[in-house]
């Protein structure tokens, strides 16, 4: 139950504080994202419901139905396969695997963005999000230990 | 494998969502809707805090950009303090060399006013405008105006709280002038004004600065404008000469009035 107050909290500052400093949800840095992955990567299941209530409570608290949950559903998609086949020893590889991750998820979400609607691209901006995601996520490994 | 193609099956389902809008349809829509107005407060809350952090952002984007105009300004008025203690240099060498060659040299004070505008000329041609100083300021027609080191006019009428000031584009403006240390008339125009009886051989180009010239008294050589064309027209003694202003009147919104008359 904590795991979806926390998320909801969660998307709840990315999409008032965040979004009003980045100026755009494409450019937010996406902490939510972040947070699942530590709890995917910390349990054995699927993650799909966690999956699900994080996507739904951003794209309810952004008013874009479907556009964050099928990134989110993407991410543990390809997550979710990468387990099955590699394993994540160390703060690096899944630090590594977490960027490639969001890069992913990222990719995806501007692209069936653009498809429906103009947005200018920032790379300024993302450069700046991506590396305080991963600042968090490394932070946050290292402290797990 | 099956938890994979359930992921990928609610995936296009949730892409289906968003390009097909099926958030409209009215099951749907509802259920949205439902979900929505649930978190309402909370989107009040959340509409609050965005609109209040893009209030904080500007404030301090604007607030920085004043800081940043201030510390030039800052360095702008460094910059001419030290221009002026040179100045001040020169003044106690020309000094120097007037009492050594008995020059007939006074040093310049002139006492200045700052004066606000207040209405410009409405038919567009910049011939003249108001300032809020007149008689009771100790205004008189004829004292000269400026706005940084270019000229903008001369007071022409004078009543008790204002003034008006005719300016270098109108037509009936006229002054002594003088290109690379050769007098000439120069008279007001717009948009450009004219320098007079500039004889066929006087080697005018354009580009060269036209200055203000008062040749009894020691005031600043301020800048009326530059040449922008020459061209000579049949057989006169004369070729025309072109002079753009250098004072941009529509930009002026206060003025400095030089209390000595021309």
């Amino acid at each position: 139950m904590s795991f979806y107050l926390l998320a909801f909290l969660t998307a709840y500052l990315q999409s008032s504080f965040l979004l009003a400093l980045f100026g755009s949800s494409l450019f937010t840095p996406n902490f939510l994202l972040a947070y699942l992955f530590l709890h995917l990567m910390k349990e054995q299941g699927y993650g799909l419901k966690k999956t699900l209530a994080s996507g739904l409570f951003l794209d309810l608290l952004q008013d874009t139905p479907g556009l964050n949950l099928s990134g989110y559903l993407l991410f543990t998609l390809v997550l979710n396969l990468l387990k099955a086949r590699v394993e994540f020893p160390t703060v690096l590889s899944m630090s590594l695997t977490y960027l490639f991750l969001t890069l992913l998820e990222r990719l995806a979400v501007f692209v069936v963005f653009r498809l429906k609607y103009f947005v200018e691209f920032k790379p300024v901006l993302l450069v700046l999000s991506l590396s305080l995601e991963l600042l968090l996520v490394v932070f946050l490994l290292r402290k797990r230990g | 494998m099956k938890r994979h193609g359930l992921t990928f099956f609610l995936l296009v389902l949730s892409l289906l969502l968003y390009f097909a809008d099926l958030s409209t349809l009215p099951y749907l829509n509802r259920f949205y809707e439902l979900l929505r107005h649930l978190v309402q407060p909370i989107f009040r809350v959340k509409g609050e805090l965005q609109e209040r952090t893009e209030r904080a952002i500007k404030t301090y984007v604007y607030l920085k950009g004043v800081s940043e105009e201030n510390q030039r300004l800052r360095r702008e008025l460094e910059r001419y303090a030290l221009y002026q203690s040179q100045l001040r240099t020169c003044e106690s060498k020309l000094m120097l060399l007037q009492k050594t060659l008995d020059l007939p040299y006074q040093p310049g004070e002139y006492p200045v006013l700052y004066a606000q505008v207040i209405a410009y000329d409405p038919s567009g041609n910049d011939t003249f405008f108001l300032i809020n100083k007149g008689q009771e300021a100790g205004l008189e027609e004829g004292m000269i105006v400026s706005y940084g080191d270019y000229l903008v006019g001369i007071l022409d009428r004078v009543y008790v709280g204002s003034s008006r000031v005719r300016t270098v584009y109108a037509r009936d403006f006229s002054v002594s002038a003088s290109v690379g240390g050769k007098a000439y008339i120069y008279r007001g125009g717009y948009p450009e004004g004219y320098l007079l009886h500039v004889h066929v051989e006087d080697d005018l180009r354009e580009g060269d600065v036209v200055l203000l010239r008062v040749p009894e008294k020691n005031l600043p050589q301020l800048t009326i404008g530059a040449v922008k064309a020459t061209s000579q027209e049949g057989k006169s003694f004369f070729k025309k000469v072109q002079v753009k202003p250098s004072a941009d009147v529509r930009r002026v919104s206060f003025c400095v009035v030089i209390k000595e008359k021309l």
